[in-house]
C-alpha cells in the first residue's frame, strides 16, 4: 500500500472545516474552525496540489492571506 | 484560473497584485471624486467626474509641504513636530493589543496598507491615517498639542475604540511622518501606501518592540510538499523539510538546502 498525502482525503469535498493556519498554531488569532461550502468540488491536479475553488482568501479574524488549514490539513498558499 | 487581468495562474477571478491594484485605482478615484465635489462647492462649477482641474491656488499651495504647514500654524519647529509624533504616547494606555501586527507577522503577510491623509488647515493641525488589511480597520489620529492616538477597530459589525500600546503608536507615528514626507513632495496631501507594522522601519534611535527575531522561520514543516516556480511554467515539487520565512522558503534535505522566493512558490502542503 503506497502512501498518500492526507491532502488527498480533501478531493472531492464541497464541505470543508476551515480553519485559520495562525489561529491553529499561535494565539495571534482567535479564529474558531468552520465549515464552508465551496463553489465546485475540491480536487488535486497532476502536480499534487490542491484547488479549493471558492475558498475564503483570507482568516475573517486577522486577515492572514497564507496559512489554512481545511479538514486539519495544512496548506500554505502564494 | 487564470487572472482576469494579468492572465497568471491564480485562485480567484483576480491575482492578489491585480486585485490590490484594482483596489487602489478605485480609492484614488474615490478621493479625485471627493476633491472635484470640494471644489465644485467652493466655486459653484460643476467640473464632472473624470474632468481634471487646472491647479490654481490649491494647488499652488500644496507645494509647501503639509507638515511645515502644520508647524507653522502651531508655532513650532517641524523638528519639534516629528519628534512629538513619534515620541509623545498616550501616558496611560489601556492594556489592548491589536491582533493585527502580531497575527500579520505569524502569516508572513505584508499587505498593512497605510492611507495618510495630512489636513494642515485644521485649527490645531490634525493627522489622520486609516490603516486596513483586508479585515481590520484601524483609524488613527493624533493632534499636534498632545499627540493622542486613538484607535476604532471594526471587525465586520463589531467596533469599538481603545488606544494603541506605546510600541505600537511609536510605529504608527513613524509610519505617519515617512508617510507625510511623502504627502509633501508636491502632492495635495493623499497617499496609499503599504506597510507591515510587524515589521516597519522605526527609524534611527526608535528601538523596536522585539517579538520574533529575523533568523526565526515563520513556520516549520517537518514533513511536507512544496510546489514552487523557476523559470518554467511547470511547478517544480519538493517533498521533505520546508521552513517558511517572511521573503523565502528553505526546502531542505538535499546536501544543500535551497532557498526559494516566496513569490515563487504557489502551495506548501503539511504532511
Amino acid at each position: 500500500m503506497t502512501y498518500q498525502s492526507p491532502v488527498h482525503s480533501l478531493a472531492g469535498e464541497t464541505e470543508v472545516e476551515f480553519q485559520c493556519g495562525v489561529a491553529a498554531g499561535t494565539d495571534h488569532c482567535d479564529h474558531e474552525p468552520e465549515t464552508i461550502e465551496l463553489d465546485e468540488p475540491a480536487y488535486i491536479d497532476a502536480e499534487g496540489m490542491v484547488f479549493l475553488p471558492g475558498r475564503p482568501l483570507d482568516c475573517p479574524e486577522c486577515g492572514n492571506p497564507h496559512d489554512f488549514r481545511f479538514n486539519g490539513v495544512g496548506v500554505f498558499f502564494q | 484560473m487564470s487572472c482576469g487581468i494579468c492572465g497568471s495562474r491564480c485562485r480567484g477571478r483576480l491575482c492578489r497584485e491585480c486585485e490590490l491594484m484594482e483596489r487602489l485605482d478605485d480609492e484614488h478615484e474615490w478621493r479625485s471624486d471627493d476633491v472635484n465635489d470640494d471644489l465644485d462647492e467652493e466655486d459653484g462649477v460643476d467640473r464632472g467626474d473624470g474632468v481634471a482641474t487646472d491647479g490654481g491656488e490649491v494647488e499652488s499651495g500644496s507645494s509647501r509641504g503639509a507638515f511645515e504647514t502644520v508647524a507653522e500654524c502651531l508655532g513650532i519647529s517641524l523638528d519639534t513636530l516629528y519628534r512629538r509624533l513619534a515620541h509623545e504616547t498616550p501616558s496611560n494606555p489601556r492594556e489592548w493589543e491589536s491582533p493585527v501586527p502580531g497575527a500579520q507577522a505569524a502569516a508572513g503577510a505584508d499587505e498593512m496598507h497605510v492611507n495618510l491623509n495630512v489636513e494642515p488647515t485644521t485649527a490645531q493641525g490634525g493627522i489622520g491615517a486609516e490603516l486596513s488589511d483586508r479585515v481590520n480597520q484601524l483609524y488613527v489620529e493624533a493632534t499636534t498639542e498632545t499627540v493622542i492616538f486613538e484607535v476604532a477597530e471594526e471587525f465586520q459589525t463589531v467596533s469599538f475604540s481603545t488606544t494603541f500600546t506605546p510600541e505600537q503608536a511609536e510605529a504608527i507615528g513613524v509610519a505617519l511622518i515617512a508617510g507625510s514626507k511623502r504627502a509633501a513632495d508636491g502632492n495635495p496631501g493623499v497617499i496609499v501606501r503599504k506597510y507591515n507594522l510587524a515589521s516597519i522601519d522605526r527609524g534611527e534611535g526608535i528601538e523596536t518592540d522585539g517579538g520574533r527575531g529575523q533568523d526565526e522561520p515563520l513556520k516549520v514543516i517537518e514533513n511536507g510538499t512544496a510546489y514552487y516556480y523557476e523559470d518554467v511554467d511547470e511547478p517544480v515539487r519538493h517533498e521533505g523539510r520546508i521552513e517558511i520565512f517572511d521573503h523565502y522558503v528553505r526546502l531542505c534535505g538535499g546536501p544543500l538546502a535551497t532557498w526559494i522566493p516566496r513569490e515563487n512558490v504557489q502551495q506548501v502542503i503539511e504532511g
